[in-house]
């Protein structure tokens, strides 16, 4: 249920995207990117195209997966897209790719990159088998293929698979991927 | 050949006291609140204002995984956990990175539902 309320969600931001995004952030024809303005009422804000072209994780037994969501003493530093596992993943935006990142120290089979924007953010996207075409320090341009989405539900039991994106600005000040 | 068999075990001897296999000074017993999910496994030791990403041997993560399970109904409960551990020095990585540092568990010692009144959790920088 929270999955198709997710892609639903997701669905209707691909159709209502106008693909206005500026700072060199691209939309497309294959643009599933959300509309920020439409979500949030911000004005000129910028919002990162979904990775895998799905909405965020509603809560589950694992908690919420939208920007924030409680972690105990702290709080969700980013947002989970939904994924089904062994989908394509995209770039979330332009810039070169800095880094291999793992979300877990303990365990290296989960991957991911960084991405580093030229005004020196930084995205990073997890639970991405990242595929051997990316190239260290090469760079990508939004909405590129970067690898398929790995399977949560071995680590953690039913919980909504997803693709974990997170962004920090030059400084490495959290941003919320959805809107800043 | 008896010479030669003594300076093997010597140097053996030496190899593991370098490696620091088994010995570790700066091994400590903790008392913390504990609180694992996805993207979530860390310490907050008792009264501090520091909060650590928790690492360990497959073994002992299984412990505290499980034992977590048991005691917590939602997720990203706090629990109380007694452990021998050490801080490392390491560069962070991951979800780890936005906590103070690594704490390797090598042993857990308990693990309960209720936090003590007399473990406090300090404010942490998030």
């Amino acid at each position: 249920m929270q999955n198709s309320a997710a892609g639903t969600i997701g669905g209707v931001a691909s159709t209502a995207g106008v693909g206005k995004f500026t700072n060199g952030f691209t939309t497309g024809a294959f643009d599933y990117a959300f509309n920020d303005k439409q979500l949030h009422g911000k004005k000129n804000s910028r919002a990162l195209k979904s990775p895998t072209g799905k909405g965020v994780r509603g809560k589950d037994n694992w908690g919420g997966g939208h920007y924030g969501a409680s972690r105990g003493s702290r709080s969700h530093d980013g947002v989970d897209y939904v994924s089904d596992s062994g989908q394509r993943v995209v770039a979330p935006m332009s810039g070169r790719v800095v880094r291999h990142s793992h979300p877990y120290a303990d365990d290296l089979s989960f991957d991911g990159i960084v991405i580093r924007a030229n005004d020196g953010a930084e995205v990073t996207v997890w639970y991405v088998d990242v595929s051997e075409a990316v190239k260290m320090n090469g760079m990508i341009a939004a909405g590129d293929y970067i690898g398929t989405a790995q399977d949560l539900t071995g680590r953690y039991p039913n919980i909504t698979n997803h693709v974990h994106v997170r962004l920090h600005d030059v400084k490495g000040k959290s941003l919320n991927p959805q809107g800043y | 050949m008896i010479g030669r068999l003594f300076l093997c075990l010597m140097l053996s001897l030496q190899l593991i006291a370098c490696s620091g296999v088994g010995v570790n000074a700066e091994q400590k017993d903790f008392k913390a609140q504990y609180i694992w999910g996805e993207g979530v496994n860390a310490v907050h030791i008792c009264n501090e204002d520091k909060e650590y990403w928790v690492r360990a041997q497959p073994k002992t993560l299984g412990e505290l995984e499980r034992g977590y399970l048991r005691l917590t109904s939602t997720p990203y409960e706090y629990v109380y956990i007694t452990f021998k551990g050490e801080l490392l020095n390491e560069k962070l990585d991951g979800f780890a990175e936005n906590y103070d540092g690594y704490m390797r568990v090598s042993e857990l010692l308990t693990i309960a539902a209720t936090v003590p009144k007399n473990c406090l959790m300090k404010s942490v920088k998030k």
